[in-house]
């Protein structure tokens, strides 16, 4: 499936990165069918699936995790994407899985993405150790930001966050935003990569971020998002710190269309590039806590770490990660778009040639769960102050 | 775990520009660290990988003359650290019975670091308290306001809280002989030995194994040059932390005084089981240090509370430098407010399902939590 982008990514500049034994292509799609996906093509393909994945395994000499990069409204990422995800779950039990997911925005062109959607969510909730949830939408929000911060007759490309050729040739669409998602990536992996003063691993990010099983959906945020015109200005001024640090809790550099301010922070981890210090660091913590909700039993609730080397091109950036309860709203939507849908069962004979309707009802269901256990663990003060039996230990004897 | 940890030491030890360097073959990393789960560390890597490491160490241990203990630096935040430390430490206890065993562990920022750390930090402190035979707790929150009021670093790495940990470390280690506490002869006593007379003088109680270090003057480097170093000011000053329990030499409350008639508002004098004043430095053995030997310092039941060392050589280039280990008080209070917080995470039940998953059950963190309970009511009736 999807021949022509994985031909085209082995064409462009980086094709060399990946091995042609491990990319396993289809002549038609799924039509943006999850049950096309999941349930036809999903067993059809296990066992290719299975040997290019067990291939590079393997070589490693100690698997840690799987990253898995997918899009929720279509039928090929959300549908066949689920169905890899259960597969790693049965074969590599101990290594997590960490699924970078593209939500279907407000205006989205696909009519069945509500249903594929819906199903993936469900998947994901289940089967997922973590998710990174991001939306077009707000990547574009950025883009354009990114843009109106440029200044078009400066030659120099004012952000190495989209790539190169904003200014000029309008570039293929998709490419400034996928910068985004993959420099968001980059600076999650750039610990595993490079020494730092406090290294954070991709398994401490779920120890960390994710309190109950299921709540593991992580908010990303970055800054800075364009490069400032000087870039030796922002060397050693603490005030630039500062500002990045602001900026990555506004609303305008979430990887998502919600806003985390108004909403209740069950967990927050800050990843530093660049040559910082643990001191800067924790004077912005203390600085911006007293304006973030933070749930009652977690009220410090921040992991930090700092990694040496710097992305190309800035001398620092930040990439926030955080577990917070306004996920719920765009999961809110989802059903809503969803429940529209199926109220007129519309469309609905397309999945039932691989699937039956019980699952449906299902994952409606699951989703409904996971929206209940978000409002009610994510409260900021504790819902029934009971009175508990403490341990007392042996020296009353 | 921590392969990249590991080399940058060997690496920086053998770059360094003293002659000490690490033997080749004695270090052990893995790739994959343990996720800052104490659970991981302790139930999943500790018997995977305990045989590797205590055969690294019986190599050393072998190669001694004369077997004066065991030190372990650990911090007490992570995964590795925490639950790995706690199970070699276990494991070092069984296979050396008669030996003693000390941990350095670095208690971390009240702020927050790590998320789970108040998990983390209780299961070790309560696991070390059965095998250890004595715990340094040392501040991260400490070395950092060190660093930035007395060293004048404003933004302090990890490097130089790391340098400050190591200096108060030695200060306090380092080779000495005993004195008498009021001074005045010119003959030197009986050697220190080392972890042998610490842990019969210290820690003599095994319900008490807590230390704390509190190590004088603390200055930045170009400053040494131009202070004029006397006994009384550094002694006066260190006994003043001991006696509000501080660990900074500045912004001290001096109207906390040893006898408690003359306190206001119940200001408790922070008392301690046993002391231990180590001096060095011109002039180290004859100093009177008789004001360190009040018996308002201590609990009442202490026999002999008060070891006096010294040394006349300098120690890091001050002319004269006080360093004193106590068993005392200051150390459960930072205790009470890390369980304060597990409470609250653990009656949520949050995070509890990554424990779950490598063998911590609620049980385990029940039966910590009762022994933590036990350390915190035996120093408060101290």
């Amino acid at each position: 499936m999807e021949e022509g982008v994985v031909n085209e990514m082995r064409k462009g500049r980086l094709g060399d990165l990946f091995d042609a034994q491990q990319l396993l292509t289809d002549v038609s799609g799924s039509g943006n069918n999850w049950a096309h996906g999941h349930h036809l093509y999903g067993p059809q393909y296990r066992d290719n699936l299975l040997d290019s994945i067990r291939r590079p395994v393997e070589a490693c000499e100690s698997l840690q995790s799987f990253l898995l990069l997918q899009s929720l409204g279509g039928g090929t990422g959300s549908g066949l994407g689920c169905y890899i995800l259960n597969l790693l779950e049965d074969e590599f039990p101990e290594a997590y899985r960490f699924a970078t997911s593209v939500f279907p925005s407000e205006d989205d062109d696909v009519i069945t993405s509500p249903y594929n959607a819906l199903l993936s969510l469900a998947e994901l909730t289940e089967h997922a150790d973590a998710v990174f949830p991001l939306e077009n939408q707000a990547l574009m929000d950025m883009c354009s930001l990114i843009q109106a911060r440029s200044n078009p007759a400066n030659n120099q490309p004012a952000s190495l966050l989209s790539g190169p050729n904003t200014g000029k040739s309008r570039g293929k669409a998709f490419d400034s935003m996928n910068g985004i998602a993959a420099n968001m990536l980059l600076h999650l992996t750039s610990s595993v990569r490079f020494e730092g003063p406090l290294n954070v691993d991709l398994n401490e990010i779920t120890t960390n971020l994710v309190p109950f099983p299921r709540l593991h959906f992580l908010l990303a945020s970055l800054s800075p998002l364009a490069a400032p015109r000087d870039v030796s200005k922002l060397a050693g001024a603490p005030r630039a710190v500062d500002q990045v640090f602001t900026e990555v809790f506004s609303r305008e550099h979430q990887l998502m269309k919600v806003d985390p301010r108004k909403a209740t922070y069950l967990a927050c981890c800050l990843l530093m590039r660049g040559k910082m210090s643990i001191a800067d660091m924790n004077r912005n913590v203390m600085r911006l806590r007293p304006n973030l909700r933070m749930v009652h039993w977690n009220p410090d609730g921040f992991k930090l770490g700092i990694c040496s080397k710097p992305p190309v091109g800035v001398p620092f950036s930040l990439l926030g990660l955080v577990n917070n309860s306004c996920v719920v709203t765009s999961f809110r939507t989802m059903q809503d778009r969803f429940a529209r849908l199926y109220k007129r069962k519309v469309y609905l004979h397309h999945y039932l040639q691989y699937m039956e309707e019980g699952a449906f009802a299902h994952a409606s269901e699951t989703v409904q769960g996971l929206i209940h256990e978000y409002t009610e663990r994510a409260s900021v003060y504790p819902v029934v102050p009971e009175r508990k039996l403490r341990s007392v230990g042996m020296h009353f004897l | 775990m921590e392969p990249k940890v590991v080399d940058r030491a060997v690496v920086s030890a053998a770059s360094s520009s003293t002659k000490w360097c690490y033997a080749p073959g004695c270090c052990f990393s893995q790739q994959s660290g343990s996720g800052n789960n104490w659970a991981r560390g302790y139930n999943s890597y500790g018997p995977t990988y305990v045989n590797d490491v205590c055969d690294l160490v019986r190599r050393e241990a072998e190669r001694a003359d004369y077997l004066g203990g065991f030190l372990m630096l650990q911090s007490m935040a992570g995964g590795t650290g925490a639950g790995l430390g706690t199970y070699i430490a276990e494991a070092i206890r069984d296979s050396f019975p008669s030996s003693f065993l000390m941990n350095h562990c670095i208690w971390p920022y009240q702020s927050g670091e790590v998320i789970v750390q108040n998990y983390n930090s209780l299961l070790t402190l309560a696991h070390l308290a059965e095998v250890s035979d004595g715990i340094m707790l040392v501040e991260n929150s400490a070395l950092h306001s060190t660093c930035q009021r007395l060293l004048n670093i404003e933004r302090p790495s990890f490097m130089d809280m790391n340098a400050v940990a190591a200096r108060a470390l030695s200060s306090a280690l380092l080779p000495a002989s005993y004195r008498p506490i009021a001074g005045g002869t010119s003959q030197s006593g009986r050697p220190v030995t080392l972890f042998g007379d610490i842990v019969e003088k210290l820690c003599c109680h095994p319900a008490y194994r807590l230390l704390s270090l509190r190590s004088l003057p603390q200055m930045p480097a170009g400053s040494i040059d131009f202070t004029t170093f006397t006994w009384p000011a550094i002694l006066r000053r260190l006994q003043q932390m001991q006696v509000t329990g501080s660990l900074l030499e500045e912004g001290l409350r001096w109207d906390v005084k040893v006898n408690s008639s003359d306190n206001v508002h119940g200001r408790q004098v922070n008392k301690s089981l046993a002391a231990m004043l180590v001096l060095r430095g011109q002039g180290a053995r004859q100093v009177d240090a008789s004001m360190f030997s009040h018996p308002g310092l201590y609990t009442p039941w202490a026999i002999q509370p008060l070891s006096m060392a010294s040394s006349p050589d300098r120690f890091a280039k001050f002319e004269m430098s006080a360093s004193l280990l106590s068993n005392d008080q200051s150390c459960a209070k930072l205790i009470r407010s890390m369980q304060d917080k597990a409470y609250s995470m653990f009656d949520a039940g949050a995070y509890l399902h990554q424990y779950q998953q490598f063998g911590i059950e609620r049980q385990d963190f029940e039966e910590c939590f009762a022994r933590i309970e036990d350390i915190n009511a035996s120093y408060k009736a101290l």
